[in-house]
């Protein structure tokens, strides 16, 4: 076989191989985070407990793997100043095999009364949630990352 | 059925399949689908316009690749130019519309006075672009190569064909 020729069958399996690769990424990306979005897939919610002063922001999903390929889901939490520094922030993450489905929870404590403080000052405070979808040996990702304020500026 | 018609034949379907199917795109898109993409940010009309454009050129290296002998200079400069045409719209449309990002894109939408930011890392499929697309020329090169070799041969057969006749007749 000429050289040119086995070049030719090298470049045609590798062709396949990507376009493959890159729908099966695709799928599995966009199913789970369809699945977390249309679904009540991921609840965010906020407790205070005014006796003790405490407030902790829970995050609790329950994701559903239904691509063809392994997926890592990384959730985030974190509390912001302006110039995106971190006040409190935790995170955790999971394996998802295909067709897998499991649950994800996450509670990240408030430091309320350094928030407090920073919005008396008139300073504003964020509240960061991100989530991020790895597939395919962590090569390929999605991430997403939601800023609301906390709060009103004064 | 010949080269030139070959090459004609390629050039529509090139035609049809990267510069008519985007630009009628957005016709064929429900409208909600359409507003959903424009209040993320992402300008797609801008990114199906980009891909017709470079489909056209990608449509003339096609036809003119039919028209040059396999052995110039000029084939092997179509078929690179076509190899390069081809990764340029892979880099556009993992890009969503811009090239410059290599496969990194950045979406943010503003939502009830938060702000909603997608980070879409495809680097991977850009590199794997490149790498194919590098190995594409080096196999035109090569059959470039061999395109030669052949013509070199076949001319040497002919040649001698031709001073055997020759000599037959002045005997």
């Amino acid at each position: 076989m000429k050289p040119s020729k086995a070049l030719g069958a090298v470049i045609l399996v590798l062709q396949l191989a990507s376009v493959l690769a890159f729908g099966l990424a695709v799928h599995a990306m966009v199913d789970v985070s369809m699945n977390m979005a249309q679904s009540e897939a991921l609840v965010i919610e906020m407790e205070m407990d005014e006796a003790s002063g405490q407030a902790v922001v829970r995050t609790a999903a329950n994701p559903r793997n239904g691509g063809l390929l392994g997926l890592d889901i990384e959730i985030s939490l974190g509390i912001t100043d302006d110039d995106d520094n971190f006040l409190a922030s935790d995170s955790t993450q999971l394996h998802l095999e295909p067709g897998e489905e499991k649950a994800l929870t996450l509670a990240l404590q408030l430091p309320v009364w350094e928030i407090q403080e920073r919005m008396f000052r008139g300073e504003e405070v964020f509240l960061d949630l991100e989530l991020k979808f790895r597939t395919l040996y962590d090569l390929v990702s999605v991430k997403n990352v939601m800023k609301l304020p906390l709060g009103e500026q004064r | 059925m010949s080269r030139k018609t070959g090459a004609v034949i390629s050039a529509v379907i090139t035609l049809a399949i990267f510069v008519v199917l985007p630009l009628y795109l957005p016709d064929l898109l429900p409208p909600d689908m359409m507003l959903m993409v424009s209040n993320m940010g992402f300008d797609l009309e801008g990114l199906l316009s980009q891909i017709a454009t470079i489909g056209v050129v990608m449509a003339l290296i096609t036809l003119l690749k039919g028209f040059v002998e396999r052995t110039s200079v000029a084939y092997l400069i179509l078929s690179a130019g076509s190899s390069i045409v081809t990764l340029m719209i892979i880099i556009q449309s993992v890009g969503l519309g811009d090239m410059q990002n290599m496969g990194v894109t950045t979406i943010s939408l503003e939502v009830e006075g938060g702000v909603n930011t997608a980070v879409i890392d495809m680097r991977l499929f850009v590199q794997l672009a490149i790498a194919l697309v590098a190995l594409q020329i080096l196999q035109s090169i090569l059959e470039f190569r061999d395109a030669r070799v052949e013509e070199g041969r076949r001319q040497l057969v002919h040649d001698s064909t031709m001073r055997a006749t020759v000599e037959n007749r002045a005997d």
